[in-house]
């Protein structure tokens, strides 16, 4: 059994967050607290099969795995000692064969049991419920299978941030690295998804903008979300993935 | 903002920091794509798909 390891900030509005976890130890070897910055902890107990969740305040910095092994019941190993750090503004690839379960990390981070994929913005009751989810809700996770319904890109922008500007939406577009050079951002806007017929990769697109303009997370998880794209596409769309500077929350 | 990436296509990952190879559950190998570790990263990930 390991922890995953968070660092989170401090605020004073955080104390609201603080739960009573005495009946949890904390994790062993924890980096010290320095400046405005304590731990948040993520527990995968193998034996169990649950994932406990220990949190100070809702705003992140990094994660950091120390030695994290997590199982199935029926004994299938997912993941075994993994350790890694990823702090501040690093990008972190995650590669590996088909089927081996390399998006087990990110999702034990992000609070979801590997194989379990929600929607990326529908937030359950639990997440309501329970603040210690918070830490969760800084960890943005773009899934495989984008999910837009049908209607226009900007009632698909709307769903993401009823109360978005005209502007803010607009620079949600022009972030897009997909967009076509002929298409100008407002008829791109208006355009119906069910009428286009898109193939995987431009949804993905737009999806992945939307995911980006709800919030704006300390960690992005790209699982596979640019996969259905051309190589170069792939790549220019995933390192264009950097939080946008808009108003919505 | 720190970033997860999660990819099956090593050519696309030129751009970041770090690559970390999975398998069965452990971490096999780490290291930069321009570096000369970017050999044995492929190595792996090949070797794992013929393997599959």
């Amino acid at each position: 059994m390991g922890w995953l390891r968070s660092i989170a900030y401090v605020t004073p509005s955080s104390s609201r967050y603080r739960q009573p976890w005495s009946s949890i130890q904390g994790p062993r070897g924890c980096l010290p607290a320095r400046g405005g910055f304590t731990k948040c902890s993520i527990r995968s107990d193998r034996r169990r099969h649950r994932t406990i969740q220990k949190i100070d305040s809702p705003l992140m910095e990094g994660i950091e795995c120390d030695r994290v092994t997590f199982g199935y019941p029926s004994g299938q190993l997912v993941l075994s000692d993994v350790s890694f750090r990823l702090k501040g503004a690093e990008k972190v690839a995650l590669v590996g064969r088909s089927g081996r379960k390399v998006d087990a990390v990110p999702s034990l981070c992000a609070n979801r049991r590997p194989r379990c994929r929600p929607h990326p913005h529908r937030r359950t009751a639990a997440s309501r419920v329970h603040p210690q989810n918070a830490a969760a809700e800084r960890l943005l996770m773009c899934p495989k299978q984008p999910q837009l319904f049908s209607g226009t890109i900007r009632q698909n922008l709307l769903y993401a941030n009823a109360e978005a500007t005209e502007g803010e939406m607009e620079r949600v577009i022009e972030a897009s690295a997909t967009l076509a050079a002929s298409q100008s951002t407002t008829s791109w806007l208006e355009t119906a998804l069910a009428r286009m017929r898109w193939d995987l990769g431009r949804r993905e697109a737009a999806a992945g903008n939307r995911s980006r303009s709800t919030r704006q997370p300390s960690v992005l998880i790209l699982d596979e979300s640019t996969s259905a794209l051309d190589l170069p596409t792939s790549t220019r769309s995933s390192r264009r993935s950097q939080p946008l500077e808009t108003t919505w929350r | 903002m720190a970033m997860i990436l999660i990819s099956h296509r090593l050519r696309s990952l030129t751009w970041v920091d770090r690559v970390i190879v999975l398998d069965s559950g452990t971490i096999v190998a780490e290291g930069h794509m321009k570096s000369s570790s970017a050999i044995v990263l492929s190595t792996r990930v090949s070797t794992n798909r013929e393997e599959g």
